[in-house]
């Protein structure tokens, strides 16, 4: 994974210097060192700030940056909830918010994110802004799943009609809470909370 | 994009040795069982084990494989982890799909289908 510059933390030193002499334990792998340093410290909640072009691979990477940075601050189950919805939305601005710009090469325009979130009383609060094209606001309309007909089960000849998309928005609004949206100037923004429990709250962490 | 195929009597088990089914991989991965399953016996077995993170443009892959199985060849899945899981349930997939709890043990290793 590459992390963007003002992210990355500092390196510790280099592996020789971490010998028996300088450390009379047993020195931690460099990634495991890495890794500490990037929880956030005792008592403190994490949060993360995270720039970057929609792209299947790079949403790749924020995801993972994220289970990282969160790790801890919730129950799993939490921040597994967290992933998918943040999963779904990112991976629909790759898809869909990109526009072919008039410029003389004809590039395509991949829209420029701005990923944040923040643990919360209550909930994991998102953020995502993208100056991609504007959210078709039937999205965020109450939704039910794409057309899976009640007779679904140990049907054979409707096994063509069964869909292979459409499930995004329909997880979004499963998994979230609070969810809005606005488009300011040339960005979308789309503001969110993944809720957590009481029980899925983790000691030493916000009362829930 | 990582499978492995493994024999077994009535068929075979493709295991995704990936850890990601997402949408950097979605589409490599559903080409790549398609053409695998167009060789295989009756029985189809896809092993998610290794994957822990499943998102909507991965279960899309699923389903797409899913419906293209050739006439009377079947298609089950196993060794969901808990994240994968919560997607099919979500989305009421799991009533769909065959879903079975445990992967198979048995079968030898035909050989690493390279990405």
């Amino acid at each position: 994974m590459t992390l963007p510059p003002e992210s990355r933390p500092p390196d510790p030193r280099p592996p020789d210097a971490l010998s028996a002499e300088t450390l009379p334990h047993q020195p931690l792998p460099v990634e495991q060192l890495r890794r500490r340093l990037r929880l956030a410290p005792h008592n403190r909640q994490p949060m993360l700030h995270r720039i970057f072009r929609a792209d299947p691979s790079t949403v790749r990477d924020a995801l993972l940056y994220l289970r990282e940075r969160f790790d801890g601050s919730a129950g799993t189950e939490v921040l597994s909830r967290l992933e998918l919805a943040l999963a779904e939305v990112l991976n629909n601005i790759c898809e869909h918010g990109g526009t072919p710009q008039p410029d003389p090469l004809h590039r395509p325009h991949s829209p420029l994110v701005h990923l944040f979130v923040v643990r919360h009383v209550g909930g994991i609060a998102c953020a995502v802004t993208d100056d991609g094209r504007p959210l078709p606001v039937e999205c965020l309309d109450p939704r039910n799943l794409p057309h899976i007909t009640d007779e679904a089960e140990g049907i054979d000849h409707d096994i063509l009609l069964l869909p292979e998309g459409g499930f995004g928005w329909y997880l979004i609004q499963d998994l979230t809470a609070s969810l809005s949206y606005f488009r300011e100037g040339r960005r979308n923004f789309l503001v969110f909370i993944v809720p957590v429990d009481k029980a899925e709250a983790m000691p030493g962490n916000l009362p829930f | 994009m990582q499978l492995t195929l493994l024999a077994k009597d009535d068929g075979v088990t493709i295991r995704v040795d990936e850890r990601r089914l997402d949408a950097a991989v979605a589409t490599a991965f559903k080409d790549r069982v398609r053409n695998l399953v167009a060789h295989a016996g009756t029985r189809v077995t896809l092993d998610l084990s290794a994957v822990d993170f499943m998102d909507s443009s991965g279960l899309g892959a699923i389903i797409a494989i899913y419906k293209a199985m050739p006439k009377g060849r079947s298609l089950e899945l196993t060794g969901l982890s808990s994240n994968v899981a919560r997607v099919f349930r979500l989305t009421r997939m799991d009533t769909v799909l065959t879903i079975r709890p445990q992967p198979p043990t048995d079968g030898a290793q035909l050989g690493e289908a390279s990405p």
